[in-house]
């Protein structure tokens, strides 16, 4: 027999032989194991779930507009128009991973009511299609934009008590045109929101597009907010409307260059989480190799024959590494078998979360467990059941021998 | 039976050590994550309070829900004696005013409508700041007339430092003023809709935009934040039947207390993960090193000690090293948040400010007393099963462990 086998085989046989000694060390690996995935995982959740909401909050994942339009349009929104209806926004509607295209658009007047008027930031967009972009807008009172009320208005709750407005009052919006006039349309408020923002809140309002085209007088819009089907395909999305759309023409913003507030959190949230996951990490390796230094310290005697027998010290360490290594690899796999196990039970009854700042639905939480997490989990489990095994075995391998013998009493 | 346990714990030298390890770590991993965790709600607090709010801030009532766009109808009469008044508080660090304002911005060729506000530049730097300088600098005492310009006010106009502007806005009375300014720096904030209408400007050059010596806001900061609530009670109780309110700085960033709760939740999660990995892990050493030595209890049986002597002599040296084994988790848990603080985790800033902040461990006594219960605990309940099994084990059985 091939003595790399051989060795495989005696380190085999010696842990099937050390019944309660192996089952400990095994368990003391695979709950490593496991809570590392189910830490990780839950952590990769957090991630993800901040990242869908960022999304759906009311960025979307790659909004399209007029050439300069993100840089000099809210100056000067009547040279940035998009068309109402274009071969372009059939297109972007039918490349596969596209969920929606909500056109938007921006203005600013004044909003009066009663004795008062002060001005506003004012977006007109489609109800319809917004549905699935409004989580950070969350309605305080009355209701959202509905497809078949076209003079609806909701409106901030600051904005709303400046001007003294409750729902379901009638108020006048006044734009400048470009020509020099003003228009004027009325609406009645639907409803109050409020944002994670007050100063947003204190000047806002949202009105369907249709009265917003009215006030302005155009037929257009501002923004296509495009909404996949996957966060990940942005990239490869990004890449088609590249090639479709004319680049002197259109400007292709993805959501990550939008998402400030999003960017700083991950950074900030990776630090904090980092610091956990390192103390995690270091009792998970505490508790592996002390289970596994106090096994083989117990087979100090064992050693001891073993040396009696004539074994060299190299062949001696080579069968506790291969133990070692056996021991990491069962546990490492029972362990990713018990955490894929838990974390699809949890996933399933869900960890109530409440809800993110600023967003209005509560999440239900989940482990979330990548190929990459599995991987790393099992390298640091491993690892450390390989060190932990060698070093006492090495110790003990230094004894004279009948000091190492004298220990079986 | 006691004496007998502590010999046997000192006896057993490398096992006691081992144990006492996989203990003493446990409860150093539960203090960290406590203090850490703990540090983080604190540090999100004191940038909030720094980057904006202050700890407390006076307004006329109805300013703060309805007042942002018609500041001129919320006017604090006479400022300076309230400030003063406020100051004499010992706990009162600074009070600063601010005033709000409304109006436009001409840059020569077009009007670009604005939400203003005056500030003094150099008390506002000592509070800290969330607002990040894209161009030029901040604003200070000494310029008289600078302006310091949202990203997209200055992207609309087209304006950069060093240009001048003029400034309209509704005096007192209703009357319009105007004063040329100098553009000093460019800003930019939490959010890109407030960036398109916000400037700021030396509160005294407001004050003369407005023909007014009134103020709309006074920030208070206090030397320490856990002052708050006792100081917003006297100060509401002094001032609020004269039409005065006073929010504090959890009133005015309702994002605190929601972003809190969601932490809580998710370093909760973690912390339960954390905690179950320390029972486990030392429940498994007391079970290794309890049935390790099942051939000494076989020995003890088998000369006539009862087997619930011995089941009584495990659960009595386990206490014992549980006790000292969680002491000595605490006090190197306390030591090593000691060392990591003196260190300082370096953190990147949070979402509203634009300073990075040093993490440190917190100690907090309730933190270590539960560490100190759980380690106890759970060598307890480790050592329980193995205790019923090895004392149950038939003597001549237990015996053969011992070749």
């Amino acid at each position: 027999m091939n003595p790399l086998m051989n060795t495989f085989v005696l380190a085999f046989r010696n842990i099937v032989r050390q019944r309660r000694r192996s089952l400990l060390s095994l368990a003391a690996v695979s709950f490593g194991v496991t809570a590392l995935l189910l830490a990780g995982g839950f952590i990769q959740w957090i991630f993800w779930a901040m990242r869908e909401d960022t999304v759906g909050s009311r960025l979307g994942h790659i909004q399209i507009s007029r050439l300069g339009y993100q840089n000099a349009g809210t100056a000067d929104p009547f040279n940035y128009l998009l068309p109402a209806q274009s071969p372009e926004l059939a297109s972007i509607q039918k490349i596969p991973g596209v969920v929606t295209v909500a056109p938007r658009l921006g203005f600013s007047g004044l909003v009066s009511y009663g004795e008062s008027t002060v001005s506003f930031i004012g977006e007109g967009v489609d109800p319809e299609r917004e549905a699935f972009l409004n989580r950070s807008v969350i309605i305080t009172q009355g209701k959202n934009l509905t497809p078949d009320d076209h003079n609806g208005i909701v409106m901030g709750r600051g904005l709303a008590a400046n001007l003294g407005v409750h729902v379901g009052d009638k108020v006048v919006l006044l734009t400048n045109l470009p020509s020099g006039g003003v228009r004027a349309v009325e609406g009645h408020v639907l409803g109050l929101f409020s944002t994670i923002v007050k100063a947003y809140d204190d000047s806002a309002l949202r009105v369907p597009l249709p009265l917003a085209r009215k006030l302005m007088g155009i037929s257009g819009s501002h923004i296509w907010v495009t909404l996949l089907k996957h966060t990940e395909d942005t990239e490869k999305i990004m890449q088609e409307l590249r090639g479709k759309l004319d680049k002197d023409k259109f400007e292709l913003v993805p959501w990550t260059a939008l998402a400030d507030f999003y960017n700083k959190t991950v950074v900030l949230f990776s630090h904090q989480f980092g610091v956990v996951r390192v103390i995690i990490g270091a009792i998970i390796i505490l508790g592996i190799s002390n289970t596994m230094m106090m096994n083989v310290m117990e087979r100090t005697g064992e050693i001891g024959t073993i040396m009696a027998m004539g074994t060299r010290r190299r062949q001696l360490i080579s069968m506790f590494l291969s133990e070692g290594l056996l021991l990491g690899i069962f546990g490492a796999v029972i362990g990713l078998i018990i955490g894929f196990g838990l974390a699809t039970l949890i996933s399933a009854i869900g960890i109530p979360m409440p809800p993110p700042p600023g967003m209005d639905r509560a999440l239900i939480g989940q482990i979330r467990i990548t190929p990459a997490l599995a991987l790393e989990s099992m390298l640091l489990a491993v690892t450390t059941t390989l060190i932990a095994s060698v070093y006492p075995a090495w110790k003990a391998s230094q004894l004279t021998i009948v000091d190492a013998l004298r220990h079986n009493r | 039976m006691f004496s007998l346990a502590l010999r046997n714990l000192f006896r057993q030298k490398s096992r006691t050590a081992i144990t006492a390890l996989a203990i003493a770590s446990g409860v150093i991993a539960l203090i960290l994550t406590g203090g850490f965790v703990q540090d983080i709600f604190t540090q999100l607090g004191e940038a909030f309070i720094h980057s904006r709010s202050g700890h407390l801030q006076l307004f006329r009532q109805g300013f703060y829900e309805a007042g942002s766009r018609s500041p001129e109808k919320y006017l604090i009469d006479k400022p300076e004696i309230l400030r003063q008044a406020i100051l004499a508080h010992p706990e009162v660090a600074d009070v600063l005013s601010r005033i709000q304002f409304a109006g436009l911005l001409n840059n020569g060729r077009t009007d670009w409508p604005i939400i203003g506000e005056g500030v003094e530049p150099d008390k506002e730097a000592r509070l800290g700041s969330y607002l990040k300088i894209r161009q030029g600098r901040q604003l200070k005492n000494s310029d008289s007339l600078g302006i310091l310009l949202g990203e997209g006010v200055a992207q609309s106009l087209k304006l950069k430092p060093g240009d001048h502007v003029t400034l309209v806005a509704n005096a007192a009375e209703g009357a319009l003023n105007s004063l040329d300014f100098e553009v000093i720096g460019v800003f930019q904030s939490f959010s890109k809709d407030f960036d398109a209408r916000a400037v700021r400007i030396a509160l005294p050059a407001a004050q003369e935009l407005l023909f007014t010596p009134k103020v709309n806001a006074l920030v208070v900061s206090l030397h320490h934040t856990h002052d708050t609530a006792a100081i917003a009670a006297l100060l509401k109780q002094q001032l609020g039947k004269s039409g005065y309110e006073i929010k504090t700085w959890v009133e005015l960033n309702d994002f605190y207390e929601k972003t809190v709760k969601m932490y809580q939740q998710q370093f909760g999660v973690l912390q339960f993960i954390i905690l179950a990995m320390v029972l486990l892990s030392v429940a498994n050493n007391i079970n290794m090193s309890t049935f390790e030595r099942l051939g000494e209890f076989g020995t003890m049986m088998a000369v006539g000690n009862r087997s619930d002597y011995v089941f009584r002599l495990i659960l009595i040296e386990s206490s014992l090293l549980g006790l000292f084994s969680a002491m000595l988790g605490v006090i190197l848990g306390i030591a090593l948040a000691w060392a990591i603080s003196a260190i300082g985790i370096p953190m990147p800033p949070p979402p509203n400010a634009n300073l990075g902040y040093t993490g440190h461990i917190t100690i907090i006594p309730s933190v270590l007393a539960k560490a100190y219960v759980v380690g106890f605990v759970a060598t307890i309940l480790g050592a329980l099963l193995p205790a019923v099994r090895v004392s149950r084990t038939p003597v001549l059985e237990a015996l053969r462990a011992n070749v």
